[in-house]
């Protein structure tokens, strides 16, 4: 066979490989090409179908800003849309989108093959290094060489799956898996603990009884992720979710078949998410709690499954079978597919640097969750930054690198890059210390800086540009328009609920009311005057007016605390003190700290030491 | 701070250098080996934690003999290897002993605190403890005392971290109705956070009641007397004290400065101050020491203000008395006594009257302050006072009068005031004496069990100011995200308490506080 040269590799076509190959093709220079194996489309949902969530939706738009594809795949293909906590707060509101599991791949297919980007649909045996360049053996003895290379794997290395006492070799269901990371790459550093992670049952529509359950329709109000999208785009027709509970029953039978789980009888040894527990986890934890939330999920239009989330299991297929049949609404289930956990190698982050690179193997990058990462979101970040970053140092150019302050992409590479892993990683709103700026709304505001650097062309860019303008003019309406103390103004405000005027009032100081919707007050008063603006720039503006007292009050607060966080410090310095304990300094070396703030953030740091160091730096 | 930041062996002088005492004790610290005590003092093999009798050596020179002690690291003070000399107390001597180590062996002089530094840095003690440590060298009372003996067994550093905790738990369960609300479920979650909110209010309520209040007024408790000049505030002190320690003269503004001396009632230590009288005057030396002594005064946790009845024409102290003493009542004929009644009528706090010692007199003594089981003078008879025992109705020795409705009682029954006519005055018994209500007073504020260290009382005030705010937006159900900003800077506040991320700044304020040896 031929041999295939390229620039810049991905190995894999998941979220990661995707969002990695899409940006470094707007490079245009770029030879780019996937490898992925051939039984599997791209961008392929094979857990929950949703994309976004608490802090994953402001990561998809934060994609989107920059450039990425995730959020126009998941407008496309969304089928219900939800904003959470919508009652709980701007900072915290996320948009979640659930897909067609095959529409969201097919339009993947479509915008990649529409693209220069080469698909090469291949199962990699062997990856080698020569000289600058990296050699990719396929099973067909086909050659393929690049200099940069991503691996995007996910759980396909050295991937092994569980459903009670079988075990099959693989990283999902009906796919082979790759060789383990020590056979595909010399040298790279995997975590000593397998990671785990599980999937529930998939039901078959016609079996269940959707009357029984609390129907959750799709939200004609949650704004699209995609900026080129109007903030209502729906393509696809628009269905419900629906929620269930287990209840005494369903948790009697889960606890009755412990010693036939897999995760607690010793056969599976990986680490599983704390936040994603499967059902015998909650079972076996939380002996006192029996009634779980079961939300049941259409997989798409067109498919015969539901996903039934709340209820990953490993548990053997009659058990499944069984307690499944307890739950309300699914006593005549049918199972389509049952679930299993999946056990697999995990690179250790700590080697990567933030563009994720790994450090001592240059050319080479990891992203998604062969990194360890749960979620197509957080797999879909890495992507991005290590595509654009791999593509940008094959051009000479400096690295992309975003603060944890302006992101979640940022919060996430810091805290994979920067800390020991001892368990999967998922992005949750309280990992960033910024989170009343890390906002959906003013994505842009904090993304288009970052996206500039690149000087690239695309419509992202001139909408970034002409957002900041639109939102900068209308920051200085809202400052500067007041409404004076005329009787007309009074009744005006007060018929619409505004609050009073004493002498006058701007349209800053009425969004700050506590009393008032900054959006929708916002929007009243600018019709009074007659502005259009559109309404991703209104809610950025209106959103941001309303935290600013906050914001400011904040950073005052946060200073002292920053000053000692960001303090630079030297581990290897800190390697040399003798007043550091040997296990302490065991932890600092394997981490490798910068400063203060990553140095409190290690496991098992001794609060004397933090005192310590924190007075010696 | 980053003088600390260093290795070497230190040297200090441990035990006071201020007078000639008969032992000195010097203590080094941080030396990696022994070899240097061969040619010091002659040993080639030390044992921890034994006393062995040394001779000093500078070369063949002897310069003192003395006892060694050997503390093998880690366990010493510091972490580190430690040797105690135990020589003669003659600083010179000291000073010489010390000389030699730095010259010949490489020792550095330590800084304030360093060897303190060394056992914080080395995990010996938490922040909390070099703070106890702090107090328990510095303090001069004994509530002082045994604060810092607790805060030194970590009590306090105790409480404090099970602040820490339900802080935690608070704000995860504020992160849990963020991140996991659809997990959970919003009832479940609403709850929590109710019930968790309570918990650690209660226990920041705690913990702000014990940091407010006087603590100065514990750890070195101060009675002051004032008043008028020639109102008899020397007479009195001396009396009190029992020596002629104050100047005493009938020449208004001899007492220029203030006087102190220390008294002990129940073995605690009190600061007794006589003040400059607060006369106006235009003599500029007499009024520096009257404003010092209104400063003064104001640090009293007692104070008692000093009336000359005879020349007494109804003016108050601007700054209020504890109780009023009465002087010279005993030059008074009964008219004039019964016609105070109508003077002293408005005044609330207790007041005591006081007369020249003598059986012939009709208003006892005031009893000697220090000796309490001293007689006690009529008073010994008083019927019970009621339920109120505090001070305020605290009438000392043989006299009492206490104005409001017991007060109208006496005179209207009882005609002139005198020792004899008080005995059958019915529910007033027994009698406070000064002693008493000087010993009820410290004791009353000492059982609040105040938090005595500064800085932990400043934190635990942010503290409380902040949760009262974040309080109100749990409860008002506000935005969630400010909610949780609002506790996380909490956190910032909760963790400088227990010491944990402690700016440098409060290490700096800490160790600033130590003498050299420490």
């Amino acid at each position: 066979m031929n041999d295939l040269s390229f620039d810049l590799i991905v190995l894999g076509g998941g979220h990661a490989g995707v969002e990695a190959a899409w940006i470094a093709h707007q490079f245009e220079s770029l030879r780019v090409a996937i490898v992925t194996i051939p039984e599997v489309p791209l961008a392929s949902a094979p857990c929950n179908p949703a994309v976004g969530g608490v802090g994953k939706g402001q990561v998809v738009r934060e994609l989107d800003a920059l450039g990425g594809l995730m959020g126009k795949l998941a407008d496309e293909s969304g089928i219900q849309f939800r904003t959470l906590n919508e009652s709980k707060g701007y900072a915290v509101q996320s948009t979640r989108i659930q897909i067609d599991k095959n529409l969201y791949s097919s339009r993947a297919e479509y915008y990649i093959e529409s693209s220069n980007i080469s698909v090469i649909r291949k199962r990699v045996e062997k990856v080698s290094k020569t000289g600058d360049r990296f050699q990719l053996i396929a099973d067909d003895s086909t050659v393929i060489s690049c200099s940069k290379l991503i691996v995007t794997t996910g759980t396909f290395l050295a991937g092994q799956m569980h459903t009670g006492e079988e075990v099959t070799i693989g990283g999902r269901v009906e796919c082979r898996s790759s060789q383990g990371l020590d056979s595909l790459f010399d040298g790279v550093s995997k975590l000593k603990k397998r990671f785990k992670t599980g999937t529930p049952a998939r039901l078959t529509r016609q079996s269940i009884d959707f009357s029984q359950m609390d129907e959750q329709p799709s939200d004609p109000g949650t704004i699209s992720f995609h900026f080129g999208h109007d903030v209502d785009y729906r393509q696809a027709k628009q269905v419900s979710c629906y929620l269930t509970r287990t209840n005494d029953e369903t948790l009697a039978i889960i606890r009755e078949n412990k010693e036939r789980s897999p995760i607690f009888n010793g056969q599976i040894q990986g680490v599983g998410p704390r936040y994603c527990p499967s059902i015998e986890d909650k079972a076996y934890r939380y002996e006192d709690r029996n009634i779980h939330h079961v939300f049941v999920e259409p997989e798409g239009l067109d498919i015969d499954t539901f996903y039934p989330n709340g209820i990953s299991t490993s548990l053997p297929k009659e058990v499944q079978l069984d307690f499944i049949r307890t739950i309300k609404g699914l006593e005549q289930a049918e199972i389509a597919v049952y679930g299993y956990a999946v056990e697999y190698d995990v690179v250790d982050t700590l080697y990567l640097n933030k563009t994720m690179e790994y450090t001592d193997i240059p050319g080479l990058y990891f992203a998604g969750q062969v990194c360890g990462t749960s979620g197509y979101e957080e797999a879909a970040g890495q992507g991005y930054i290590a595509g654009v970053n791999a593509a940008l140092s094959y051009l000479g150019r400096d690295s992309l690198i975003l603060d944890r302050d302006e992101s979640y992409i940022g919060v996430m590479i810091d805290d994979l890059t920067a800390n020991d892993r001892d368990e999967p990683y998922r992005l949750f709103t309280a990992r960033a210390e910024n989170r009343l700026q890390l906002r959906e709304d003013n994505t842009v505001l904090r993304m288009a800086k970052y996206r500039s650097r690149l000087s690239l062309e695309n419509s992202v860019d001139y909408y970034n540009s002409n957002f900041i303008e639109a939102y900068n003019n209308l920051i200085d309406i809202i400052d500067e328009t007041f409404f004076k103390e005329s009787e007309k103004n009074i009744n005006l405000l007060s018929e619409l609920g505004f609050g009073g005027i004493k002498n006058k009032v701007s349209i800053a100081e009425i969004l700050q009311r506590s009393q008032n919707n900054p959006i929708e007050t916002l929007r009243v008063l600018l019709n009074i005057t007659g502005i259009k603006i559109e309404e991703r720039v209104l809610r950025a503006a209106a959103i941001s007016v309303k935290y600013r007292g906050y914001i400011q009050r904040s950073d005052a607060d946060f200073q002292k605390w920053m000053k000692l966080k960001n303090k630079p410090l030297s581990w290897n310095e800190l390697l040399q003190n003798k007043n550091i304990s040997f296990e302490c300094k065991q932890r600092i070396e394997k981490v490798k700290p910068e400063n203060f703030g990553q140095l409190q953030k290690i496991k098992g740091i001794r609060p004397a030491t933090l005192a310590f160091v924190a007075g010696n730096i | 701070m980053n003088q600390y930041f260093r290795d070497d062996p230190i040297v200090a002088v441990s035990t006071s250098t201020q007078s000639q005492a008969a032992i000195g004790i010097i203590r080094i610290t941080g030396f990696k080996d022994l070899s240097f005590l061969k040619p010091l003092c002659g040993l080639s093999e030390v044992k921890p934690r034994y006393a062995h009798y040394v001779s000093i050596k500078d070369s063949e020179n002897v310069l003192d003999d003395g006892v060694l002690l050997f503390f093998k690291a880690p366990h010493s003070f510091t972490g580190e290897n430690v040797i105690e000399f135990q020589v003669h107390g003659n600083p010179f001597n000291l000073e010489r002993i010390i000389s030699l180590l730095i010259s010949q062996y490489g020792f550095k002089k330590a800084f304030p605190g360093e060897f303190t530094y060394r056992a914080l840095r080395n995990k010996k003690m938490n922040l909390t403890q070099v703070e106890g440590l702090d107090l328990l060298l510095n303090a001069s009372s004994s509530f002082g005392l045994s604060q810092a003996t607790k805060i030194m067994n970590n009590e306090l550093f105790e409480e404090y971290t099970a602040l820490r905790d339900s802080y935690i738990s608070l704000r995860s369960s504020i992160e849990l109705a963020i991140d996991f609300s659809e997990d959970v479920g919003e009832e479940e979650i609403s709850k929590l956070i109710t019930s968790q909110t309570h918990h650690i209010d209660k226990i920041i309520n705690n913990l702000f009641k014990r940091s407010q209040g006087d603590i100065n007024s514990l750890l070195s408790p101060k009675i002051g007397l004032y008043g008028e000049t020639n109102a008899g505030k020397s007479t009195l002190f001396n009396q009190i004290v029992g020596q002629d320690r104050a100047i005493v003269s009938d020449i208004h503004g001899t007492t220029r400065d203030f006087v102190s001396e220390y008294i002990y009632i129940d073995s605690q230590a009190y600061q007794l101050i006589d003040t400059a009288g607060l006369r106006v005057s235009s003599d500029t030396i007499e009024q520096e020491g009257i404003s010092r002594g209104k400063r003064l005064i104001e640090q009293c946790f007692l104070r008692f203000y000093l009336i000359n009845i005879k020349t007494w024409k109804g003016e108050l102290p601007s700054i209020t008395p504890s109780a009023y003493i009465l002087t010279h009542v005993d030059l008074l004929n009964d008219t004039e006594l019964l016609s105070l009644k109508s003077r002293l009528s408005s005044l609330e706090q207790p007041i005591f009257i006081s007369g020249p010692m003598g059986a012939d007199s009709k208003i006892g003594p005031i009893e000697p302050l220090y000796n309490k089981n001293g007689p006690m003078g009529a008073g010994d008879s008083f019927g019970p006072m009621g339920p109120d025992t505090s001070f305020k109705f605290g009438p000392m020795g043989p006299l009492l009068f206490s104005p409001g409705p017991m007060g109208a009682e006496f005179y209207n029954e009882l005609g002139p005031m005198g020792a004899d006519s008080l005995k059958s005055t019915g529910p007033m018994g027994p009698v406070l004496s000064l002693n008493t209500l000087i010993s009820n007073t410290y004791r009353s504020k000492s059982s609040l069990n105040p938090i005595p260290i500064s800085r932990h009382r400043e934190v635990i005030t942010d503290i409380y100011n902040r949760f009262t705010h974040v309080k109100q937006y749990i409860f008002n159900n506000q935005d969630i995200a400010i909610i949780s900003h609002e506790i996380n800077s909490l956190g910032i506040y909760i963790d400088e308490l227990v010491g944990i991320t402690s700016p440098d700044d409060v290490l700096d304020n800490i160790f600033s506080n130590f003498c050299i040896g420490k």
